[in-house]
């Protein structure tokens, strides 16, 4: 589905993360975590073309992502950041909306019955349609993160990327939140960029573990358990002086 | 868009072309000579359209002076309603009304804080800083041309310094704008302070009027219709925008490309309106405003209503500063009126 080989980014020149390598199966949640500073987030901005990628490739179904258009790329990869700027009062609806517009619309195409169909969609599955009419700078924060994750599928996208998506709210909002996310199906690849390692563990189906910008990968969908002990590994030992990896790949577990 | 909101939308768009409609009879009727109402009239409406037409098609000519003898019952009445009172000014001043409040509209959408304007990449100060040029060193030759390119060099001047590897980050936009803005004023006050006899000019111009508006300047007002249809046109995209930029690239927008085209857009609107009337204040920063609260923040809605509403203010602000006040300067009752409009929204804003 989503392969990610080789990659390198950073910041002015600078790599923050060498030489990543991970897949990510259609429909499969995977998660990101590592100590601060350990290029989590960058790798996801590298994946999203937020930033400038310095190094190797990312593929979407075999067509490398570079090759997208602005517009393309909208309609296969949706991104959910930590926090979104309100400073003008639009109505949830308006903010689903946007979900559409660009990505599926021509500037001059009126909103048709299927984009209402869809943005109504999206609000159920995310449980904000009581909420469609208020303005988004009236509503609490896990409120509008669910707003945000409904926008994301609005644009109806092949992988949703979540930065940090939770990390601010409370655990209730945190567990909903990400109960949402898990059960998008089979359609939708997640990958998530997370902070707290239960949550990770507890709804991903593989982890990749970042430590100074490079990556530790299962291998493959792992039971509960071996999730658990890769989070607890990283709390153990924080910082790797160079990858403990076996030779296939597969992350040795404590 | 709900029915509830389109009703309040069309509503509200109907009574600000009502307001403009009538400020605009009033702008008229007002003046120092006091002309009867009659003299709107004409007397003969049917010999009148049978001259047009005929004109029309003889290809002829035609002067304002052709109509008055023959159709209006007194000459010098026509002469001064139709000839020197209404065209050139009542109508730049709603042009100018309306390109400030598109300008102003527009940049606050992109710097994504309502208390921005049109002037805050260093328009207006460019603008001053060629009007003061030419008036000290050319007794105010080509004023408007000279306003107009200072004001567009400034901005592109901003746009270029705050660029690295193809993109200009809103921030360092704003920065360097206050940065540029600063450089012009200094480079002006030392024009001011050299300028000798025609400070009062540049003063004058500084404070924003409509005093020696005539056709050309309307001609080049045209062009701030067209600039606020290509804003309309960007509006949904600029409503993407206003949530931040990584929001709006992960949308599907060219945020660059569209940035440089918003800027490009907002500072000719504004180029074209510091060229007509000087630096006018507040418009373009409180009719925006003003309008959000009414309407809602949707850009598509934004523009067409806070252009319809600034043409109308500005127009007021003239006609008052035009009949009640003797020619005072228009940008003196804009920031009068203005500045504690803008104070008390700033205290509803604490109240928050």
């Amino acid at each position: 589905m989503i392969d990610v080989d080789d990659l390198s980014a950073g910041y002015g020149g600078k790599d923050i993360i060498a030489e990543i390598t991970f897949a990510a199966e259609k429909g499969e949640f995977v998660g990101i975590i590592g100590p601060n500073g350990s290029g989590k987030t960058t790798l996801l901005k590298a994946i999203s073309r937020v930033l400038e990628i310095s190094g190797g490739v990312v593929t979407l179904e075999g067509r490398t992502l570079a090759d997208f258009g602005q517009k393309e790329l909208a309609r296969e990869v949706s991104v959910v950041p930590q926090e979104t700027a309100m400073n003008f009062s639009y109505t949830v609806t308006d903010i689903v909306m946007m979900g559409r517009f660009p990505p599926h619309k021509e500037r001059f195409a009126k909103d048709d019955p299927d984009d209402y169909r869809i943005v109504r969609e999206a609000m159920e599955v995310t449980n904000v349609v009581h909420l469609k009419d208020r303005p988004v700078t009236d509503i609490s924060g896990g409120e509008r993160q669910r707003v945000i994750i409904a926008r994301a599928l609005a644009q109806q996208p092949k992988v949703i990327l979540l930065d940090e998506a939770t990390s601010h709210l409370d655990i209730n909002h945190q567990v909903e939140i990400l109960s949402i996310v898990r059960d998008l199906g089979e359609t939708v690849t997640k990958i998530g960029v997370f902070h707290d390692l239960n949550l990770a563990a507890e709804f991903c189906d593989r982890i990749v573990l970042m430590s100074g910008g490079v990556a530790f990968v299962q291998s493959a969908r792992l039971p509960r358990c071996s999730r658990w002990s890769a989070c607890a590994m990283s709390t153990v030992s924080p910082r790797w002086s160079r990858p403990i990896r076996s030779p296939a790949g597969r992350l040795l577990c404590p | 868009m709900p029915d509830i909101s389109r009703a309040r939308t069309a509503s509200v768009i109907t009574v600000l072309i009502a307001m403009l409609i009538c400020t605009f009879f009033l702008a008229w009727s007002l003046g120092p000579t006091k002309v009867p109402f009659t003299a709107f009239i004409p007397d003969d409406p049917s010999g009148m359209v049978d001259f047009v037409i005929s004109a029309l098609i003889s290809a002829k000519d035609m002067s304002i002076v052709d109509f008055a003898p023959p159709f209006f019952p007194d000459p010098t009445a026509f002469l001064v309603i139709y000839g020197l009172r209404l065209p050139p000014r009542v109508i730049a001043a709603i042009l100018v009304g309306a390109g400030l409040a598109a300008a102003g509209t527009a940049m606050q959408g992109l710097f994504r804080n309502s208390m921005a304007d049109p002037y805050i990449i260093g328009t207006s100060a460019g603008g001053a800083f060629g009007a003061a040029v030419t008036i000290v060193f050319l007794g105010g030759l080509f004023l408007p041309l000279f306003a107009f390119f200072g004001a567009i060099g400034s901005t592109f001047m901003v746009y270029a310094i705050a660029t690295r590897n193809g993109r200009a980050s809103v921030e360092t936009l704003l920065l360097t704008g206050i940065a540029i803005s600063m450089f012009f004023s200094s480079i002006l006050s030392f024009l001011m302070y050299s300028a000798g006899k025609s400070l009062h000019q540049i003063v004058f111009w500084l404070m924003g009027g409509f005093w020696n508006v005539s056709w050309n300047d309307v001609w080049l007002g045209l062009l701030i219709p067209v600039g606020g249809i290509l804003l309309i046109f960007f509006a949904r995209d600029l409503n993407i925008l206003s949530l931040g930029e990584e929001d709006a690239l992960h949308l599907g927008v060219n945020v660059e490309q569209f940035k440089r085209i918003l800027l490009f857009v907002s500072s000719a609107l504004t180029a074209v309106a510091v060229s007509i009337a000087g630096a006018i204040g507040f418009i373009g920063l409180i009719t925006p405003h003003v309008m959000r609260l009414i309407v809602g923040p949707d850009h598509r809605i934004l523009f067409p209503t806070s252009m319809l509403a600034g043409g109308f203010f500005l127009l007021l602000a003239d006609t008052l500063a035009r009949s009640f006040l003797g020619e005072m300067p228009v940008g003196v009752i804009t920031s009068f009126v203005g500045a504690p409009f803008f104070i008390m929204l700033l205290r509803r804003r604490m109240r928050a």
